[in-house]
């Protein structure tokens, strides 16, 4: 299966459910409004038309990338971290609030970078996370995540 | 027009207009500059700012980032050879050399002056020609405005991409976002799975920083534990300031580059690093001496220069008289001015004039604080170029999110943003283009109103599309601009090869 037959596969797919959920929109009315459905019909359409062009160009080995290309490199795990760091940072936001929260991502991104020296971790994600807290949340009126968990606390 | 002309010009010169503009610049310099960092990632982080700002002072900044980034770029083409921005990815041929040479200096002063030339001359366009344009589409009604708005998806998708049918993909996904929360007429939810936060649609800030900002992280991080170049050369303060002699050797390529850049950037989905390559195929076409192209001449630096700052002037004009987006970041730009009730288009030059020419006042401040900036501060800007990746990445991140949570103080934005961060990544990785897209969003709601209403007023005629003449001219034209890359490819496919080529090729 190459990348492109796979994403036509998945957007025909998406274009049947789309169609679907399309359906059930209400149709136009006697003044001849055409109704809320009759522009994502012809984005259904027009999605399956061009998925089924993908996938013709494709078979016929015109379309690229040809093949998957799954090398496990350092610089692909270390992408593939950051994504979850980058998840982990929201979900545990509204519990811990912006500032700890902040100060724990900015570190580990820091480590994940390849700066290791502990002064400089501590030192920069500190500070600059407090920094950013006083200037959006105190300058800006941003009203950051206080954290449910540490709401007694401010 | 000439007391708002004036007007405008005054409205620029308060002093917290020029610093939100000096901010911009300083900002666009420093992130053009970076590589891997990019001018879209500095509007977006800068974006949520705007929100609580007054228009003009927001406007100044987001142009000051425009100008700034497409000057920034060339600064780590010409010291390190990589340039910051793929708009200056022509200005290392060059300047490099120079700059390798011993003349560093001289290479950022002839690329300042250069940009500011460049800024200039697509300044006099905007101002000509923008006030003319929207008196035109004025008279363009909704079938007018449906097809022109359809022309405006379909030359980004089929003309920037290398794909039409991936170009097109993006665009459809883009307006299928669209249609997510209320639909614009009736005003009911419509995909919306009875969610409240759907039925507000999807908010463009977290949007755009989950297309833009991710795939840029992901490849920064990539690279982030190899140590870079470290800048070596020193700018002596003295000459970093232009000389009459550099200046009257590049005239001509400054002139070249700025009316290519000017005229590639008012074409929709053309944008800079067409532009640059253009202007210096050109320019050395036309010079005496094309042979010295390459070894660090400063014809060669100047006209890429000139062109890719032309290029912000230039794709201004359709952004703001036809509400159709030059770029990326002019598309980024009118989504920032929609969120400031401030849609560009024909009607800005009626309901909100005295802004408009605000707006293009701020335009030529721009590129005089960018200017001056350069000149002043670039000894001390571009040791930021040594400045650890490890800093600049979570402290970018962070901002991100700032920006993402603040468009509505709603976690849902910011896992909005990590959805669309995903799906920026798989679109990179099948190389489907991202920029069709973030136009379908920025433009799907007008599309389908100006759609809807007509097809209501023609009682469901869909001839109302072809018997205007305008209507009909864009339609024509757009499929023309699907159909090319197509004709293009069938050309090819029939030109017999020559058995020279055949014999290079084995």
């Amino acid at each position: 299966m190459t990348p492109n037959r796979l994403a036509a596969f998945v957007l025909i797919a998406f274009s049947i459910g789309y169609g679907y959920l399309t359906s059930q929109q209400p149709k136009g009315d006697i003044l001849g409004e055409p109704g809320s459905g009759l522009f994502p019909w012809i984005l259904t359409i027009s999605l399956l038309l061009l998925s089924g062009i993908l996938l013709v160009q494709d078979i016929r080995g015109t379309a690229l990338p040809r093949r998957f290309d799954f090398r496990i490199t350092p610089g692909g795990v270390r992408s593939v971290t950051g994504l979850i760091l980058i998840f982990a940072y929201l979900c545990i936001m509204p519990y811990v609030g912006f500032l700890i929260s902040s100060f724990l991502f900015f570190g580990s991104i820091m480590w994940l970078s390849g700066e290791h020296r502990p002064f400089r971790l501590l030192g920069f994600s500190c500070g600059i996370s407090l920094l950013l807290y006083l200037f959006f949340g105190e300058l800006f009126q941003i009203p950051l995540p206080k954290g449910e968990l540490l709401r007694g606390l401010f | 027009m000439g007391t708002e002309f004036f007007q405008g010009m005054l409205q620029m010169l308060q002093p917290v207009n020029l610093l939100a503009m000096a901010v911009g610049s300083i900002a666009g310099l420093i992130f053009g500059m970076i590589p891997g960092l990019t001018t879209s990632t500095c509007i977006i982080v800068f974006l949520p700012l705007t929100f609580v700002m007054d228009p003009v002072p927001a406007i100044a900044l987001l142009l000051g980032i425009y100008t700034g980034g497409m000057s920034g770029g060339s600064f780590s083409a010409i010291l390190i050879n990589i340039p910051g921005t793929p708009s200056a990815s022509a200005t290392q041929i060059d300047g490099y050399p120079m700059a390798k040479r011993g003349e560093p200096a001289r290479a950022l002063s002839i690329s300042i002056t250069a940009s500011l030339y460049g800024g200039l001359f697509s300044y006099v366009c905007l101002a000509l020609f923008a006030p003319q344009l929207a008196n035109i589409a004025l008279e363009f009604k909704t079938p007018e405005l449906f097809a022109l708005i359809f022309f405006g998806i379909s030359i980004i998708s089929s003309f920037a991409v290398k794909s039409v049918v991936k170009g097109f993909i993006s665009a459809a996904l883009g307006l299928i976002i669209c249609t997510i929360g209320q639909d614009p007429i009736r005003g009911i939810g419509r995909f919306t799975f009875e969610s409240t936060d759907l039925l507000m649609g999807f908010h463009i800030i977290p949007v755009l920083v989950g297309l833009f900002a991710f795939p840029e992280f992901v490849s920064v991080l990539k690279e982030a534990a190899t140590p870079h170049e470290k800048l070596k050369a020193a700018i002596p303060f003295r000459k970093i300031f232009p000389s009459w002699g550099d200046f009257k050797i590049a005239h001509t390529a400054n002139f070249i580059g700025s009316v290519i850049g000017t005229f590639i950037g008012f074409l929709p989905g053309a944008g800079g690093p067409i532009a640059i390559f253009m202007a210096y195929d050109y320019t050395r076409k036309f010079s005496k001496r094309p042979e010295k192209y390459g070894t660090g001449i400063p014809e060669g630096i100047a006209t890429v220069e000139a062109a890719n700052s032309a290029v912000c002037g230039g794709a201004l004009i359709p952004t703001m008289t036809l509400g159709i987006p030059g770029d990326a970041i002019t598309a980024i730009i009118l989504g920032a001015l929609i969120i400031q009730g401030l849609a560009p288009g024909p009607l800005l030059f009626v309901q909100h004039a005295s802004f408009a020419y605000t707006m293009i006042a701020a335009y030529l401040f721009a590129n005089w604080t960018t200017a001056l900036i350069g000149y002043l501060g670039v000894r001390w800007i571009v040791k930021l170029l040594d400045l650890p990746k490890a800093v600049l990445l979570p402290l970018i991140l962070i901002c991100c999110f700032v920006g993402s949570y603040a468009a509505r103080n709603s976690f849902f934005d910011v896992f909005t943003m990590f959805g669309f961060g995903i799906l920026g990544l798989l679109m990179n990785w099948l190389k489907i283009p991202v920029i069709p897209l973030v136009l379908a969003l920025v433009l799907g709601d007008q599309l389908e109103t100006h759609l809807r209403i007509a097809l209501t007023a023609s009682k469901g005629d869909i001839s109302v599309f072809f018997t205007s003449p305008i209507s009909l001219f864009f339609l024509a034209l757009s499929a023309f601009t699907i159909m090319w890359p197509f004709i293009t490819q069938w050309k090819k496919k029939r030109t017999p090869v020559s058995i020279d080529s055949k014999a290079k090729g084995s």
